[in-house]
């Protein structure tokens, strides 16, 4: 009885404590709960006068931003891929060379995982131009940030048997992870680098609002000139674009992994 | 030290960083075409031993020396032409998975190639046939592109001899072949190592759990207990007594 | 000595082997898997290739190494901040980090019945695939797409950021929830089916407890996503009173031991998510 009843206590102080973390936080911020839900209907109708009918005049600009946010997003995959994977063989257990150089990498990855990508957007901004460079710098930084660490994760969880066996063939350090470690780890490797390619894209329009660059930078500008028939086009076009993107990424994953 | 003897060890000790003595004070030779076994309960050191030998692990007294090389004292460079000379089979085959069994038995070259060549694939033909000979002649003529996870236990092992066998090795080294293996492939397996010592000289170091396999194939047998050699000698004289020496216990009480 | 490498003939002629075009043998049986993988990485060094020759104009006159210089400088110089503008950050993070819990709290609040019906094992399949569908649309379109929606209804606020953050995360929970109630151990369920309980004791008999751990590691996933969402949605729509907003500011006013000091903070906090979360994972899978 006495296990039930410690355990019965644990589960009403959680609820309490997040019942008063609700409260509280709400009483800061200065959230009122019924305003919500009493202007909720008007918030809907403003949405449908603002918002509707959709405006889908700039259709042919706004794919062609589509499609460089496309571009934009794979480009800061790929280079987060290069400099992820380099890192990642000199932080892993397996394949680390140097104590020193791995705290370094560590650290670095850490900060450009843990510094959301509108910071970085905003503290680049100071010194680069507004733009597609920005745009590609901000998705690489976070890229490499994010695969790093998967990365580094893939390669110490695969089996390390074949590595004995290489270095014992007399095989040099290269050859071990071009021979032994990659093919090993392609898979896996392939599917964490589409899934930097998809949360690439879910981040574009932030990016773009932010630095410039692809459909977030359009949307900036439609937001700044309140227009929002237009905004509600590219809206509706990121949505679909990432659907796509994550049908199309689920399928070459489930191929690849099989 | 004879003409034969490919491979001398004296004295080694080997006390891991946890203050783990693996081995103490073991020597032996070994000499050409000598099939020896190293039995010994688990823990005894044999693992420890076999890596010892080519500098996977390093002894921390004594001396190895292979073909009158020290292996003890090799820098970076010697270590990989020491490696290059012995071959090495495993217990888990330690195969590349993805890649297909010619793949595999090329890596054994890799040594004699740079980075650059060996990632293009540019093996020469030589070594590309010579592959092929090795898998034909270990029966594996049907398998040469067949993905290495599809392989059954013992066709896996076999890739693995055969990785060892295209380094052109003067000597090679077995840890526990055949632990992860049933009867049959076992079987298999020991009568190509025991093939392979005769025909072509090659000595051959085994690990083995099973003592009776050991007794049937071995010139030589050596026991280890608790990092030491306690026997060293004929299959012919090693008694039951003997054998429960080495393991502690009973020979009747030992699953062979 | 019979060495090896004499003793054996050469006799390929025999075995029947592949060789390329360029007269070499053939290493590889190329599979649809290989050749998927290569058409991605083709895919992705052609963007990067195309993206950063085509794409990109180069401004290097607009690089400003100045500014870079100052900015590295000035960045770690917490000395020179004000310790009351130090406090109206510190208030400020606390903002933004009570906004991504509150947020993910409503949303997990929200999404557990939500989830329940979205699971297979639970609910009826029609049930489960109409709740799926939606929540697979509403999870496509980007959280800061949704605070501008409701931008329009409650102005900038943190109430709008509240709101609209609560719809991507509900979109979220409803998936991982449901996909840790399908996980559950069907054989737990079908024994106190058996032995005659009703579904809401089956629920938080057998469903709950079996998935509880999962929920949690869920939650805190969450709940790490959502303060970098709290953070950057200050800037990229205008939400007053979060950490955001106030870097944005002072990177505007050219205060970069300030700014220096809210990334430091912003970092710390995300850093600290991160080392909880791993945790979390790692007591799970033992």
């Amino acid at each position: 009885m006495k296990y039930f009843r410690k355990k019965r206590l644990g589960t009403a102080l959680t609820v309490n404590f997040c019942i008063f973390l609700f409260i509280y936080g709400s009483k800061s911020l200065e959230v009122s709960w019924v305003e919500v839900f009493k202007r909720f209907a008007n918030a809907a109708d403003r949405f449908i006068i603002d918002y509707l009918p959709v405006d889908f005049s700039e259709f042919s600009r706004q794919s062609e931003q589509l499609i460089n946010t496309v571009f934009l997003s794979i480009a800061g995959s790929a280079t987060g891929v290069i400099l992820g994977l380099l890192s990642a063989l000199m932080i892993s257990v397996k394949t680390s060379p140097n104590r020193f150089v791995k705290t370094i990498i560590r650290t670095t990855a850490s900060i450009c995982r843990n510094i959301p990508e509108g910071i970085w957007a905003i503290i680049l901004l100071l010194c680069f131009w507004f733009g597609n460079f920005l745009a590609y710098l901000v998705m690489s930084i976070i890229s490499y940030g994010f695969l790093t660490r998967v990365f580094a994760d893939t390669i110490d969880e695969t089996n390390s048997d074949a590595i004995e066996a290489l270095e014992a063939t007399g095989a040099g350090y290269w050859q071990i992870i071009i021979h032994g470690v990659l093919p090993e780890t392609m898979p896996a490797l392939i599917s964490w680098s589409l899934y930097s390619i998809e949360n690439n894209i879910r981040s574009a329009t932030i990016v773009g609002m932010l630095a410039g660059g692809g459909i977030g930078y359009l949307m900036n500008i439609y937001k700044g000139f309140a227009q929002f028939p237009l905004m509600m086009s590219a809206i509706l076009m990121v949505t679909i674009l990432i659907i796509i993107t994550d049908r199309v990424s689920t399928v070459i994953r489930r191929r690849i992994m099989s | 030290m004879t003409e034969q003897t490919v491979l001398r060890v004296e004295n080694v000790d080997k006390i891991y960083k946890n203050g783990v003595k693996a081995l103490s004070g073991v020597s032996f030779n070994v000499d050409n075409g000598e099939f020896v076994s190293v039995i010994g309960p688990s823990g005894s050191g044999k693992s420890t031993l076999l890596r010892c030998i080519n500098r996977m692990i390093d002894a921390s007294k004594g001396d190895i020396y292979f073909i009158g090389q020290s292996v003890n004292k090799a820098d970076k460079h010697q270590i990989k032409e020491i490696r290059k000379n012995i071959g090495m089979i495993f217990q888990h085959y330690n195969l590349v998975y993805r890649l297909n069994a010619l793949e595999n038995v090329l890596h054994g070259k890799l040594g004699s190639y740079s980075t650059v060549q060996s990632a293009l694939g540019l093996y020469t033909a030589k070594d590309v046939e010579k592959a092929i000979e090795i898998l034909h002649m270990l029966g594996l003529e049907e398998r040469v592109y067949e993905q290495c996870s599809n392989l059954s236990g013992g066709q896996k092992q076999r890739v693995g001899i055969a990785r060892a066998l295209i380094q052109g090795p003067k000597m090679i080294l077995c840890d526990e072949p055949i632990a992860s293996l049933d009867p049959q492939a076992s079987k298999v397996i020991m009568e190509y190592l025991y093939d392979i010592t005769r025909t072509f000289g090659i000595p051959c170091l085994v690990n083995l759990h099973q003592v009776e396999v050991a007794k049937s194939y071995s010139d030589r047998i050596i026991g280890l207990r608790n990092g030491e050699i306690v026997f060293s000698g004929k299959p012919g004289e090693l008694t039951a007594d003997m054998i429960s020496h080495i393991y502690g216990v009973s020979s009747e009480e030992l699953i062979s | 000595m019979n060495t090896y490498s004499e003793s054996l003939q050469l006799n390929v002629g025999e075995i029947k082997i592949k060789k390329t075009k360029l007269g070499r043998y053939k290493l590889k049986k190329r599979d649809s898997k290989d050749k998927l993988v290569m058409v991605v990485i083709a895919a992705m060094f052609f963007s990067l290739i195309y993206y950063l020759g085509f794409e990109v104009d180069y401004k290097w006159d607009m690089f400003s190494p100045h500014i870079a210089k100052k900015i590295v400088m000035d960045f770690f110089r917490f000395d020179l901040v004000p310790a009351d503008e130090k406090l109206g950050m510190l208030s400020r993070l606390t903002n933004t980090v009570l906004l991504g819990l509150l947020t993910t709290l409503l949303g997990a609040a929200v999404s557990f019945p939500l989830g329940l019906l979205a699971a297979n094992n639970i609910s009826s399949n029609k049930i489960s695939t109409f709740v799926n569908a939606i929540v697979s649309f509403l999870r496509a379109v980007p959280t800061i797409v949704w605070v501008l929606i409701f931008v329009a209804g409650y102005g900038l606020s943190a109430t709008t950021a509240i709101v609209g953050m609560t719809f991507h995360t509900i979109a979220f929970f409803v998936k991982s929830f449901s996909e840790s109630f399908e996980e559950v151990d069907p054989g737990a369920i079908e024994a106190l089916k058996a032995s005659g309980a009703s579904m809401p004791q089956i629920i938080f008999g057998a469903i709950v407890p079996s998935a509880y751990t999962k929920l949690i590691s869920w939650i805190a996933m969450r709940t790490e996503i959502n303060f970098a969402v709290a953070v950057v949605i200050g800037p990229a729509v205008g939400v007053p009173g979060t950490i955001g907003t106030a870097i944005n500011v002072y990177s505007g006013h050219a205060n970069y031991s300030a700014m220096g000091f809210g990334v430091m903070c912003v970092f710390l906090i995300a850093l600290a998510f991160e080392l909880i979360i791993t945790r979390i994972k790692q007591t799970q899978i033992i």
